[in-house]
């Protein structure tokens, strides 16, 4: 035993107990979901069942509330993609002082809670335009902090831009329009993908923004939400079971593909 | 149809550093024209004036007699070669030489020919599928010169293109540039700090230095008859000797130096008294043991180191100027022991008297 | 715009701006304006708005003062939030650590992809999986009256100690990443250099490793204080009446109360909480905010 270290196996238990910590509790929802049993619970076990699969096919409340969600993450795409693209244009044609600035205001809604973004947006479009809680009002109060998840990741594609290109297809004699489309879009388009993938999801699981703006609307997480506070069943874990599947499967999709460009990426530039 | 490039008093400057001092200069059409000097002194931003992606602060820039103010790059009809050549990565090498055409609404299949043909010229034939990172440097850097040909510019504008190759490639590319030049006839404006490329290909090169042009004459007279001080030391090797100016007339003046009284050119009138240095290439130093030149120096060997072709030899006058000798390898080579004592002469018509 | 016009033409430069300016005029500094302008009038009937009565007053401000079960709970959420975030970082500096710097590069790829798994699962169902684990008739219980260490089932849905744990738990990884990030820069010749000279491991790491991961220590701190004190999923969840947080408070002044002017002065309040901790955190760490790592 080295005296310099923590011996090696302590730090070994730990990780082990630390990813016990984060996977187990996901582990027993799951199981719940295949116990026969009123309340979701893996004790005592009573017998296997897939009957919660069922419940949660005639929930027509559910799917109603499906509906919503993906309306509203697909607004929330539509919205904050061509926002968050345009900020981040922005940003790097400012001067480096104004860039500091501006970038901290656009940043900055990340570092508020989700509830005062929601509280702010109703509170503005209710007494400035007369536009009360409901799924517009939600992509709208989303789209205000996912444009700035946008923003920085086609910022940090942006970095690795050579403006030369740009300047290149310019004297080819492409209008400015021709060379976004052509040059620039295309090279932003990993990161374009990316964004709106995480902005969707982002949306798709917003909770504390939404409670605000959501009016008589209902998204599927706030869906789920009512439904623990409320005379919750293993439908809820049927659920969160399928929810989990998809986004694991998307995660790791994203994750594969990120690395798979980095690693092109580096052939390329090896390559050259 | 190539055309000429009409500098009129342009100057540029980026916040308060002058970058392109009033350079008034016109570049014919047809030309193989170099920008060479130091980097940072100007020729980049004179480049970027004429493709027209910066404005000049004061003055005109006219290309076949057409004022260029406000026209942007993607209206003017030039073609620029980008120092890290620009390819764009997630196209075919088709399709970058064929950009061009694609954003003028040129079809298809047109481009496709026009783009075989080019390749053709810059004889990579049917690589055209190929993708850009698959090329070696010198393919790449040809098919930048074919996408840069692809649109007919009047004007080939050359930032540095072969800086970032090999020397054996960039010699050889040096050769396929000038052909080139002479089989399309298009105007090169080409720039470099390598004064070995500009003085082999141009037919006429501009020096410039601090942002100010200072000399613009063929690669020979450049070398032969450099009309400043900067231009006689940063083209070629150059010894320069410093004085006092004791007459000038008739184009030649007498300089009392430390190394004794010498005489040489002068393509301008120096007032009697006043400070001037004398420039006399390397070559242009020969062993004189018997005082037959116009003037002689006693000197020191230092050095001598030899290169093949010929011999350096670095010697020293009597008060330490430095001096170097480049002797021809004709055969017999004077045996030059270090320290041991060196008459050198040169031809009053073989130095260059320049205020300083 | 001129350098954007020069660049993407007017039409486009044009469009760029009206897009941005858009986003951070319209949707993030006027909203918040409004709430503040909102926060700092009374409440009043719609016929009397405009009138006498409707003057500027700190009266909403005074109200969280002057009510102790409020003031008590907003107290609450301010040191159980600090409380989730120290315990998160102590949680997570390990691990952090041993990803960026000790293990190999494709165990690290494969650890940090099983850290990013859970990141991606939704809040809420994170939160329910807790609601399972913890509830009365659950597998904690089961499992410690099992072992014999309780005799009756606890109640961990009842106070803020579920809250806490189940926050812990939901907002770890905000913390991992930033921290992963920080460390996995530090030239490991730096702790190589540090152990030769004979400093021991825990001196390795207060002078040589949390000095340098500091902008990540103040990325983590700051969202997940963030996180915890602005959460309103977490302990509608897993706490009960007892354990008020205080965006629930303020979710009753909208939505029950109905007295938004009230609501917006308490979201307000609870901005400027995080806001004060923010530049605390910077203050502390000697960290510009462009400093501070995603």
């Amino acid at each position: 035993m080295n005296r310099e270290r923590l011996p090696r196996w302590a730090l070994r238990a730990y990780l082990l107990v630390f990813f016990a910590y984060l996977f187990a509790p996901l582990a027993i929802m799951a199981a719940a979901t295949f116990n026969d049993s009123r309340f979701p619970t893996v004790v005592p076990w009573r017998a296997f069942t897939l009957k919660w699969f069922d419940a949660l096919a005639g929930d027509a409340q559910l799917w109603q509330a499906l509906a919503t969600s993906l309306l509203v993450g697909a607004g929330v795409v539509v919205l904050a993609l061509p926002v968050g693209l345009a900020a981040a244009l922005l940003l790097a044609a400012l001067a480096p002082r104004a860039r500091g600035f501006v970038y901290a205001v656009m940043v900055s809604p990340l570092l508020t809670p989700g509830v005062i973004i929601g509280i702010a947006t109703l509170i503005f479009w209710r007494e400035r335009f007369g536009l009360g809680g409901g799924a517009l009002l939600t992509v709208i109060a989303q789209a205000s902090f996912i444009s700035a998840y946008v923003m920085l990741l086609v910022q940090a594609r942006l970095e690795r831009f050579d403006p030369s290109l740009e300047e290149a297809a310019l004297d080819l004699g492409a209008s400015q329009a021709q060379v976004l489309r052509r040059i620039t879009l295309p090279f932003l388009a990993p990161a374009l993908g990316a964004a709106a993938f995480l902005a969707f999801l982002q949306s798709f699981e917003n909770y504390n923004t939404t409670l605000f703006v959501r009016g008589l609307d209902t998204t599927l997480t706030i869906y789920i939400a009512s439904k623990v506070r409320t005379g919750v069943t293993p439908a809820v874990n049927a659920l969160g079971l399928i929810l989990i599947a998809l986004t694991v499967a998307g995660a790791v999709l994203h994750e594969w593909r990120t690395r798979v460009l980095a690693r092109r990426r580096q052939a390329a530039e090896a390559g050259g | 149809m190539s055309q000429n490039v009409e500098l009129d008093h342009v100057s540029h400057r980026f916040d308060d550093f002058v970058a392109v001092r009033d350079v008034a200069l016109d570049i014919r059409a047809g030309e193989f024209f170099s920008f060479l000097g130091p980097s940072g002194c100007g020729k980049t931003t004179l480049l970027r004036l004429i493709a027209g992606f910066i404005e000049p602060a004061a003055g005109r820039i006219r290309i076949g007699g057409r004022d260029m103010h406000g026209i942007g790059p993607n209206r003017r009809p030039t073609a620029m070669i980008f120092q890290n050549l620009a390819l764009f990565p997630l196209m075919s090498v088709a399709d970058n030489i064929a950009f061009g055409l694609e954003v003028r609404g040129v079809d298809r299949t047109t481009r496709r020919r026009r783009a075989e043909a080019l390749l053709e010229l810059i004889a990579l034939p049917g690589q055209g599928d190929k993708r850009v990172a698959e090329l070696s440097g010198g393919q790449r850097q040809r098919v930048a010169i074919a996408r840069a040909l692809a649109v007919e510019p009047a004007v080939l504008l050359l930032d540095e293109p072969l800086s970032a190759l090999d020397l054996k490639l960039r010699q050889h590319l040096r050769a396929e540039l000038r052909a080139l030049q002479r089989r399309t006839g298009v105007t090169f404006v080409y720039i470099t700090h390598d004064q070995g490329e500009a003085l082999a290909m141009s037919d006429r090169v501009g020096v410039m230095n601090a942002g100010v042009l200072q000399q613009v004459a063929a690669p020979e007279v450049v070398y032969a008859d450099p009309a400043t001080p900067f231009v006689a030391s940063f083209v070629g090797e150059n010894n320069r000797i410093d004085g006092t100016v004791r007459h000038c007339a008739d184009g030649r003046a007498l300089l009392d130096t430390a190394l004794g009284p010498l005489v040489g050119r002068c393509p301008a009138a120096l007032a009697a008294g006043s400070r001037a240095a004398l420039f006399v290439r390397p070559e242009r130093l020969r062993p004189d043991p018997a005082g037959a030149c116009d003037n002689r120096l006693e000197l020191r060997v230092r050095t001598r180191s030899f290169e093949g072709a010929s011999v350096q030899v670095g010697a020293a006058g009597a008060d330490g100027t430095p001096l170097t000798l480049a002797l021809g390898n004709l055969g017999e080579l004077p045996a030059l022991a270090a320290d041991s004592a060196l008459a050198v002469g040169f031809a009053a018509a073989d130095a260059t008297v320049l205020a300083p | 715009m001129r350098a954007l016009a020069r660049r993407y033409g007017w039409p486009l430069a044009g469009l760029i701006v009206l897009l941005s300016t858009f986003w951070v005029v319209v949707q993030v500094l006027l909203p918040q304006l409004l709430m503040l302008d909102f926060s700092l009038r009374p409440n009043l009937l719609p016929a009397e708005r405009g009138g006498a009565q409707d003057v500027y007053t700190l009266a909403n401000y005074a109200t969280l003062w002057r009510n102790p079960v409020h003031f008590g709970i907003f107290v609450k959420t301010l040191l159980a939030s600090a409380a989730v975030t120290l315990t998160t970082f102590v949680v997570c500096y390990p691990v952090a650590f041993h990803v960026a710097r000790l293990a190999r590069a494709g165990r690290a790829r494969r650890l940090l992809l099983l850290l990013v798994v859970p990141f991606w699962i939704n809040e809420i169902l994170r939160t329910f999986a807790w609601f399972i684990l913890l509830s009365w008739s659950g597998p904690l219980n089961a499992l410690l009256l099992a072992l014999g260490l309780v005799d009756a089932p606890v109640r961990f849905l009842d106070g803020n100690a579920g809250v806490m744990l189940g926050m812990v738990y939901a907002y770890l990884l905000f913390m991992v990443f930033p921290l992963y990030h920080a460390i996995e820069s530090l030239d490991p010749h730096q702790v190589e250099a540090a152990r030769d000279l004979g400093a021991s491991w825990w001196r390795i790491h207060w002078r040589i490793v949390l000095p340098h991961a500091k902008p990540g220590i103040a990325t983590g701190c700051i969202m997940v204080f963030m996180l915890a004190a602005g959460s309103y999923a977490v302990p509608a969840l897993l706490g009960s009446p007892k354990s008020r947080w205080f965006t629930e408070i303020i979710y009753n002044w909208f939505f029950e109360g109905g007295d938004w002017h009230q609501g917006a002065a308490y979201a307000f309040i609870l901005l400027l909480l995080c806001v004060g901790f923010i530049v605390l955190m910077l203050r502390l760490f000697r960290v510009r905010l462009g400093e501070l790592a995603r």
